[in-house]
């Protein structure tokens, strides 16, 4: 995400999107420009706030019925260049956690998200002033990234000797035997979901870039990335919708349906559907010559009524 | 076996279990665990004593631990093994079995002692949600007390630490409700279950199976339940009491009149207000939302049970009265899908309303104005909601979209076909109004049938209602006709 300062191709994309921002910025005119950054850290469904006065600090994920969610307590912090973001963004990233236990990686691995917070106020050529905001996140999901490559088999094997573990991921194992079929999961309160519920399920469009690295030491990173990305894709918070059909009220149904056509029925051996239906006049004549036994039992009326709203 | 002279057996294979699991080879980490499995189950019926600790070879004579906790360094580590393979089992997709070794897991940790109760209990309740997804009531029923039993000693243990007081507190009831949320579940799937089983095939319930049923139940009584009771039993003794005796308050099986249901219902009612409690609206939307879509849920399946309709009705209302509001109160931008949610639940249920309406007045000599009048706006009221559920599928420029997404054609489609079917419902004695409402209905059962011939892969989705409405379709103008003639005779 924050890539590599110098050389300048290999600059990530939290400090190129920083850089067009600003770019826009000086470019606009008659545009008053606020922009305000936040970064957050979700470690083991805690979040905390890497910008606060306390990093430690857990930080509360509320919701409003007016402007949905957000972080209780979070700082926001104005900047004014290039240059001041940078420093914020290393300040930031020297507070996250780093953690790493066994066989539960999923659960030790910390998320954070940059957002970028922005208010343009314009006046347009008839002098009427118009407030837009934007929002952009920046998610870096890495958590991997940041062990270190080498010993890191020395490192599992001493872990993996300390019988000792904890049940920690316990949770996690039962909550995924309950995932997907829609029963309560105390477990599984993804934050990062939550915190992106207006991005991942609202009116908005998400655009989502995945950043992965061409080498092959990589490799795990980029499948984690991708594999992440694939079930992002996939978040839809799907509205499931409870309806069931109340069958009473099909069989209800199938007696107007039937009442309906008695009626036609009905009119149909006096022949007066002629003189109701004057269009379809020449369908119905053709009707009978096409079914030799024609007779008006229900069936055949409904075939034929059937053809006669088709063809109208 | 000398004991002095091995590793306690089954540690090799768990750490090279653990190895292969970390290098992505489960099935080979499955071997390895499941014959240290097979290990301390020999070991256990040959010798039966613990075997030295892998650090004790390295102490001193006068060091080396009592029996006591050799046995329990050597048991927890079979825990371990066992926690390991349901960690396998849930990899390979083998759920049932995965779900066993947790359920063994969460067992041993209570005879060793070796859990936090919060934790433990959330666990335990989190279980009892996968046995609600196989309708295993009984096992589901048994997590959920030991959970609330477990979790009760966590209150107990006062916090060394008094500024962590006021977070752990918060905490401690976010958990607690959080348990209260699954016994919301279980009550819940409980009496739909019971409904499933009850109900005919127009949705009502069906006195025959009721009392066949009734009679299967006398006679196998429980016989089936203890058999299963005995592998899943939690705790020892006291705890195991106290468990029991949670589970006294609400029934495992699943309900057949109304009676029953209302005790369950009860007790849903009960955790729906104590997960209110915390999960309150301000602060937590759509926990606080999908608590109440629950209590809303429990009204409905207990109105099914409920033979009188006007109470019945009543109960639906009460359903109006808790969504409704919500629903005022929300901001669709940010919560588009709840938005939705609450839209199509509050017309279905005037719809409901509605009906149970039309049917009291079926019973009536002569249908009085004022039940005409009732009948008239919970139509309106469910039209409009189902109106506006529709509207929030328009794209920002207000338009309908051309092809309706998956997973929102059934509900839209489902829709149009209640609003057609609603204004043929409507009640007026003016004759132009009522060839109005036709029209109005014969639009929207057009919608249906020209939608499923632009787009024939919706076919499959509403299969019934897309026959209805083309035989609607069919029908309607004839009858408008009818009614056209009628009303100007001399024309």
């Amino acid at each position: 995400m924050q890539g590599i300062t110098d050389p300048p191709p290999q600059k990530g994309i939290i400090p190129r999107a920083f850089e067009h921002i600003f770019e826009s910025v000086q470019c606009a005119e008659n545009t008053k420009f606020l922009v305000r950054v936040s970064y957050l850290e979700i470690y083991t469904e805690d979040i905390r706030d890497l910008l606060g006065a306390d990093t430690k600090q857990k930080l509360e994920l509320k919701e409003h019925p007016e402007k949905g969610v957000y972080v209780k307590g979070l700082s926001l912090h104005t900047v004014h260049n290039v240059a001041q973001c940078e420093r914020i963004m290393e300040t930031g990233w020297r507070n996250r956690a780093v953690g790493y236990t066994l066989m539960n990686k999923d659960s030790s691995r910390s998320h954070s998200i940059f957002t970028i917070n922005m208010e343009i106020y314009a006046v347009d050529e008839r002098g009427e002033d118009h407030l837009r905001a934007a929002k952009l996140n920046l998610v870096d999901l890495a958590g991997s990234e940041r062990q270190s490559k080498t010993g890191a088999t020395g490192e599992r094997l001493k872990e993996a000797t300390k019988i000792n573990l904890s049940l920690s991921a316990l949770g996690n194992v039962i909550s995924a035997l309950v995932d997907g079929r829609c029963k309560h999961i105390p477990y599984r309160d993804s934050k990062l979901t939550r915190l992106l519920q207006d991005s991942l399920g609202g009116n908005t469009k998400t655009l989502m870039v995945a950043c992965l690295s061409p080498a092959d030491n990589n490799y795990d990173e980029s499948l984690s990335t991708l594999r992440y990305a694939n079930r992002a894709k996939n978040i839809k918070n799907k509205p499931h919708i409870n309806e069931d059909p109340k069958d009473a009220l099909l069989r209800e149904y199938q007696e107007e349906i039937r009442k309906l056509k008695a009626i036609l029925a009905e009119q149909m051996n006096t022949n007066n559907v002629s003189g109701l239906l004057p269009a379809e006049t020449t369908q119905l004549e053709l009707k009978p010559a096409l079914l030799p036994d024609f007779q008006p039992d229900v069936e055949a009326e409904k075939q034929l009524i059937r053809e006669v709203s088709q063809g109208a | 076996m000398n004991t002095a002279l091995m590793l306690p057996p089954g540690t090799t294979e768990n750490n090279l279990g653990i190895l292969w699991s970390e290098r992505g080879e489960i099935k080979t980490a499955q071997t390895y665990l499941e014959s240290a499995e097979a290990l301390y189950n020999q070991y256990m019926k040959e010798n039966g004593n613990p075997p030295l600790d892998p650090n004790e070879h390295f102490m001193a004579e006068e060091e080396t631990l009592a029996d006591q906790e050799r046995s329990k360094r050597f048991e927890k580590a079979y825990t371990h093994t066992l926690y390991y393979l349901a960690q396998v089992y849930q990899h390979l997709e083998m759920i049932e079995k995965a779900a066993q070794y947790c359920h063994t897991t969460l067992k041993r940790q209570l005879e060793y002692s070796g859990y936090y109760p919060v934790e433990w209990a959330l666990n335990a309740a989190t279980l009892s949600q996968y046995y609600l997804t196989k309708q295993c009531f009984m096992e589901s029923r048994h997590c959920l007390a030991a959970a609330n039993v477990i979790f009760s000693q966590a209150g107990q243990v006062p916090s060394a630490e008094d500024n962590e007081t006021e977070q752990d507190q918060q905490d401690l009831r976010q958990r607690k409700a959080e348990i209260a949320r699954c016994w919301i579940k279980y009550c819940l799937t409980l009496l739909q279950s019971a409904r499933k089983s009850l109900e005919d095939n127009i949705g009502e319930l069906d006195p025959d199976r009721q009392s066949e049923l009734k009679a299967q139940r006398k006679k196998e009584e429980d016989e089936k339940e203890k058999g299963r009771k005995k592998a899943v039993l939690f705790g020892t003794s006291d705890l195991c009491d106290s468990i029991l005796a949670t589970e006294e308050k609400v029934s495992c099986i699943c309900p057949l009149d109304f009676q029953e249901a209302r005790e369950v219902f009860l007790v849903g009612q009960n955790y729906v207000h104590e997960a209110k409690e915390f999960f309150q609206f301000d602060g937590y939307v759509t926990d606080h939302i999908e608590i109440v879509q629950d209590h809303s849920a429990l009204f409905k399946v207990l109105a099914f049970f409920e033979e009188d309709y006007e109470r019945r009705c009543k109960m639906h209302k009460r359903r109006i009265d808790m969504l409704e509001p919500m629903y005022v109160d929300l901001n669709p931008q940010f919560y588009l899908l709840i938005s939705r949610q609450l839209q199509f639940e509050l017309a279905d249920t005037y719809y409901e309303m509605m009906d149970l309406k039309v049917a009291i007045g079926n019973r009536l000599e002569e249908l009085d104005s004022h039940t005409i009048k009732k009948i008239n706006s919970l139509a309106q009221l469910a039209v409009k909601y189902y109106e506006l559920f529709l509207d929030s599928l328009r794209n920002p420029d207000k338009i309908f979209p051309e092809k309706l997404e998956d997973d929102v054609l059934r509900p839209a489609m489902v829709a149009k076909f209640h609003i057609a079917r609603l204004y043929g419902k409507l009640i007026t004695s003016d004759g132009k109004k009522q060839l109005e409402n036709m029209q109005s209905s014969l639009e929207y059962y057009t919608f249906l049938v020209d939608y499923c011939e632009k787009h024939p892969e919706a076919v499959q989705a509403i299969e019934t209602e897309l026959e209805l409405s083309k035989e609607m379709v069919g029908l309607l103008p004839t009858r408008m006709e009818r009614l056209k003639a009628k009303l100007s005779p001399f024309s």
